[in-house]
């Protein structure tokens, strides 16, 4: 059966523009009580009395136009370890510049640029010109290198291409043990280079009206790690990456007395220029055309969006204010054939998706104070994902070799509405307590449970007992429930009648978070905060049950005197889960238990004003421990899964010798040790799964010593 | 190995007796003697009618040089000291744009006894409550002051500007994507222990910032995002995910953090669980889908002529075969094969 959809866009606006909120409403003729609140905003009296001609700011120290400070510096890494340079650039030995050239005119005018780390893989510029109160352009660029792993073994000749062949001399089989030949595989490394180049520019309009236009760029280039499957057997491909994403969005602020108005447009630009993947089976293949296979890559795809913001403040410090935007994704990359086995080749229902989804959001606030102790919040929220592409029947050929049933494609859809009202008081003894509802529907279309409400009740309570003692505490029930699961005929996959998806299913949920700030002295200031809370799943016998989260940390820094500073920290965080499955398709029978662990601790110091105030020593030494448990009760036999771990060390120390007021030096040394176990991971080799041919990766164990050494030079 | 109920229930009575406590500690503190707020009240008014100093910046810059305990010379380096821009506390009335008019303040020689008169301060120490030191923030900043700032989480919170800002320094820490997450970790200290997990956004090291996803003054978000919606966010880096796709994964679609672990996570690519339990939480299908992976599907490391590894369970478990798990646009990609 086939929903039609064509009337739900015009409903979905009819639902915008005629649902009330009653909170929005009550709080609204509540506004209208005549209510004072005390003026804000401070200004002296005497202002005009000032003698500005006197004001000559002879003390003020006066910049130089132009300054530049450059840093030239060597990195020198002990071992070339590939994963150490993910996301800091750092491998092997390396030079690298650092700076900044600023120039600010007494006029206004100004032109920065700072530059760091470039020479590594990792570098990034800044560069922004202005003149301050009137224009500015501002352009940025950085790499971010992602490195996952490098020694790693495909059956691919050609790792990273759009047409994967095999190796010369592979011979294909259905159990990966026969794949022992290591001189038939090809090494390479899994990563990604991110380049992001954003452009900037804004402009005021006297005091009023201001624009601004924004321009992002981000380009992908390197291998990922995908997979194809062959019927249950299944190997890693290494997928080819070269997509661009481009962003720009424009907007004007109107800025008067009472009212605060933004419009915005925005359009994003998704271009892929690796629209398919195809790859040599290195299994042998069960049926005929079985032998090659072809992957999709993600579509090309285009969102644009407008929006408006604007606020009334019709009284100081209360204002109502509404948001609206509406938006709509586009993707129409053409169809991939059903499959490169041209026995099984039938015609496409259409030869595009023609996808299209148009997003709705409409929100009005309210904040209003009713005297400088107490005032009222309250927010109505509607948005709207309406899918409007088409539905179409599919017959999929299954990995290249099987005819699949016909399948109807699902454009899911969904409908929000969030509310809330608040109401907070506040008095000048420095305790502060809020009281609120807050409720989020769902109105999922194409799924088993079709709404869901959750319905909260938060409080909040915040004391500064003194300067030296601070208190906060906060705490939320919620309880979500859902309409009965319903059959969705468009599914041809039954599940367990008994499952209950956690995002729909039944649920309480409690939360509690408490922070202690204490100042015994002016230089000691110590911060403990503690966060419990629990998911409790209670009616759901397959699926997630329960899930509970609880964090303690503790944060202490101390000024010990004008030169030296320590901190001390430590952190620790359990998540705990419980899920329940059925392998018989009925009541529960297994049930898995997951513990996820970190604890953080570490210590920094920082003495200044060594050797006549020339020497700056600085250091600190980290360490995270992180574990994820697994035990598993299978009908009554209890069993664990091997730990996955990871334990990552970081001691740092820097030392900063101002040789002259031009001239400095900086000594940078880093240790870091990291290791980490991952049984789905380690020593998957081949022939460790008959059916399963992966890249053979091995967790990260290694540890570094870097070495910075810089000299900065100002002028 | 499973939650014990009844730790849980203690757990729970513990934090309602420490909620009890606090609350009644609290209400004997409202209408015990309250700390004497007159002084505050005495402050603005003062300020309000105090001459300001006959020299501006010159009389302050007098005692605070670079040699006085709070440094203060650093904002002559920022865009705050800029005189020809109207709108900064150097266009206008120098230090006392901010720090009110000097008054009696700048006495040169005190009588015995004798406390020197207040300025406005931006510290802990403030006399002013922290709405009355944001007001005067906001006199200039009126855009953050306006656009949302006003009954946001961080404002209802009583965080004030100083909280996280450093004004009388050459940079702000704030301002840097490198240093945001240290000061922003002071009140969300569970956030900063997630960037120390496994696998996590590359904000230890610099290239994102707190500010790549969250904007902390104005948001109509709840979580204060930069969009209207988690989604959105993800996908000004993650664009590929963002479809529509032919064949969509529906988690996807509704929210991408009911599978990832923004602030971090033990699991690869930040998963809040590592696959199968994860998609099992919402696939019981019969057939491989609703079956147990114990131990039974580790490689079998004693025997080793006993291979017995399960695809199931390792590599990537599910997405071994279900690679296009965030969407597939292949005719042939129902089940999120391809």
């Amino acid at each position: 059966m086939v929903k039609d959809k064509t009337n739900l866009g015009t409903n979905a606006m009819n639902k915008i523009l005629a649902k009330p909120s009653l909170i929005i409403i009550c709080l609204t003729i509540a506004a209208s009580v005549i209510s004072t609140v005390s003026a804000s905003g401070f200004e002296g009296d005497k202002k005009d009395q000032i003698k500005m001609e006197k004001w000559k700011c002879e003390y003020c120290p006066v910049q130089p136009e132009l300054q530049t400070e450059l840093s030239l510096g060597l990195g020198l890494v002990s071992d070339d370890i590939y994963h150490y340079s993910n996301y800091t650039g750092f491998e092997d030995q390396q030079f690298f510049l650092s700076g900044s050239v600023r120039m600010i005119k007494a006029d206004g005018e100004y032109w920065l640029n700072e530059f760091d780390r470039i020479g590594t893989d990792a570098p990034k510029f800044m560069s922004q010109y202005g003149v301050q109160g009137h224009y500015k352009m501002k352009l940025n660029y950085q790499r971010i290198p992602v490195r996952k792993f490098d020694n790693l073994i495909t059956p691919f000749a050609n790792p990273g291409s759009n047409t994967l062949r095999l190796s010369d001399n592979w011979n294909r089989s259905n159990n990966t043990a026969n794949f022992d030949n290591p001189n038939n595989f090809t090494n390479f490394s899994l990563g990604v280079d991110w380049d992001q180049i954003g452009l900037k520019f804004s402009y005021i309009d006297g005091n009023k009206l201001e624009y601004f236009v924004d321009y992002n760029r981000l380009d992908k280039k390197g291998i990922q790690e995908s997979s194809a499957n062959q019927f249950f057997r299944s190997n890693y491909i290494p997928m080819p990456i070269d997509s661009t994403s481009e962003d720009i969005s424009a907007r004007i602020i109107y800025n008067a007395e009472q009212w605060f108005s933004t419009i915005s447009f925005r359009l994003s630009k998704f271009d892929n220029a690796v629209n398919s993947v195809s790859y040599a089976s290195p299994f042998l293949a069960l049926n005929a055309g079985g032998n090659v296979g072809r992957l999709s890559t993600n579509p090309d795809n285009n969102a644009v969006a407008i929006s408006l913001n604007t606020r009334y403040s019709y009284m100081p410090r209360s204002f109502l204010k509404l948001n609206m935007s509406y938006g709509r994704l586009t993707q129409d990359e053409p169809y991939l054939p059903y499959t490169t086995n041209q026995n099984l080749l039938t015609e496409l229902p259409q030869a595009s998706l023609n996808g299209e989804i148009d997003t709705q959001k409409l929100s009005l606030r309210l904040s209003h104070w009713i005297n400088s102790n107490w005032s009222i919040r309250a927010k109505y929220e509607y948005r709207d994902r309406y899918n409007k592409t088409s539905m179409q029947t599919y017959r999929p050929v299954i990995t290249e070799q099987f005819q699949g049933d016909s399948v109807i494609n699902i454009p899911y859809d969904l409908t929000r509405t969030n509310s809330y009202a608040y109401v907070d008081w506040r008095n000048k003894s420095k305790h502060s307590v809020s009281f609120g509802v807050k409720q989020k529907k769902l109105e999922r279309r194409f799924q088993s449970v079709r709404n869901t409400s959750d319905d909260s009740f938060i409080a909040k309570y915040r004391a500064m007992f003194s300067e030296q003692y601070q208190l906060q505490v906060s705490g939320e029930k919620s309880s979500r429930s859902g309409s009965a699961p319903e059959l969705i005929d468009l599914i041809n996959v039954s599940e367990n009648p008994l499952l209950q998806r956690f995002n729909v299913a039944d649920r309480d949920l409690a939360k509690v978070n408490l922070q202690f700030t204490h100042h015994p002295t002016d230089s000691l200031s110590a911060i403990i905060s503690t966060q419990y809370s629990e998911e409790d799943y209670s009616d759901t016998e397959i699926g997630l049950q329960y899930s509970w989260t609880n964090n303690l940390n503790f944060d202490l820094s101390w000024h010990v005197t004008d030169s030296i500073d320590l901190g001390l920290f430590m952190e620790k965080e359990k998540i705990e889960t419980n899920l329940g499955g059925s392998a018989r398709f009925s009541g529960r029978d297994w049930l898995v238990n997951n513990v996820d662990k970190i604890i953080s601790y570490g210590f920094s110091f920082s003495v200044k004003g060594l050797l006549d105030s020339q020497l700056k020593l600085s250091g600190s030494l980290q360490l995270s421990d992180a574990d994820t448990l697994i035990a598993i009760n299978n009908a009554g036999d209890n069993s664990q899964l091997p730990n996955n771990d990871s334990l990552w060390g970081i001691a740092d120390i820097k030392a900063t010798y101002r040789y002259s007021e031009d001239l400095g030096f900086t000594l940078n040394y880093v240790y870091q040790d990291f290791e980490r176990h991952d049984f789905a991971i380690d020593e998957v080799v081949p022939g460790a799964a008959a059916n399963l041919l992966t890249f053979s990766a091995m967790s990260h164990k290694y540890n570094v010593n870097h070495l910075m050494l810089s000299a900065s030079y100002s002028f | 190995m499973y939650k014990n109920t009844s730790s849980k229930e203690i757990v729970i009575k513990l934090i309602l007796l420490l909620l009890i406590s606090i609350g009644s500690l609290a209400i004997f503190a409202l209408f015990a003697a309250s700390p004497d707020t007159k002084t505050e009240v005495d402050l603005l008014v003062l300020k309000k009618h105090s001459d300001y100093s006959s020299k501006g910046a010159d009389t302050c810059l007098k005692c605070h040089d670079e040699d006085s305990e709070f440094p203060v010379l650093d904002i002559f380096k920022t865009p705050h000291a800029v005189k020809t821009d109207k709108r900064t506390p150097f266009g206008q009335q120098q230090c006392e744009s901010c720090h009110g008019p000097a008054g009696e303040h700048d006495k040169s020689r005190l009588r015995k006894g004798e406390i020197r008169e207040s300025m406005i301060s931006f510290d802990n120490k403030s006399l002013l409550p922290v709405d009355q030191r944001n007001k005067i923030c906001s006199s200039c900043h009126q855009k953050i002051e306006k656009s949302h700032w006003e009954g946001s989480v961080h404002q209802v919170g009583e965080v004030a500007c100083n909280d996280c800002h450093t004004i009388h320094t050459t940079k702000d820490p704030m301002r840097s994507e490198i240093t945001q997450l240290d000061t922003c970790g002071n009140c969300h200290q569970s956030h900063k222990l997630a960037s120390n997990r496994y696998s996590t956004h590359p904000i230890k090291f610099g290239q994102m910032g707190c500010t790549s996803c969250h904007s902390l003054h104005e948001s109509d978000n709840e979580n204060l995002l930069k969009r209207e919606t988690s989604n959105e966010v993800c996908f000004d880096c993650h664009a590929e995910k963002r479809g529509p796709f032919l064949w969509e994964h529906e988690p996807v679609s509704e929210d991408c953090s009911l599978c990832h672990a923004p602030h971090g996570s033990n699991q690869p690519a930040m998963l809040t669980q590592r696959a199968p339990f994860l998609c099992q939480s919402c696939h019981s299908s019969q057939g491989h889908p609703s079956i147990a992976n114990d131990d039974s599907g580790l490689i079998e490391r004693r025997f080793p002529a006993l291979r017995t590894g399960s695809a199931f369970l390792l590599g990537k478990a599910c997405v071994n075969c279900h690679t296009k798990v965030h969407g597939s646009n292949h005719p042939s990609g129902s089940k999120l094969q391809r």
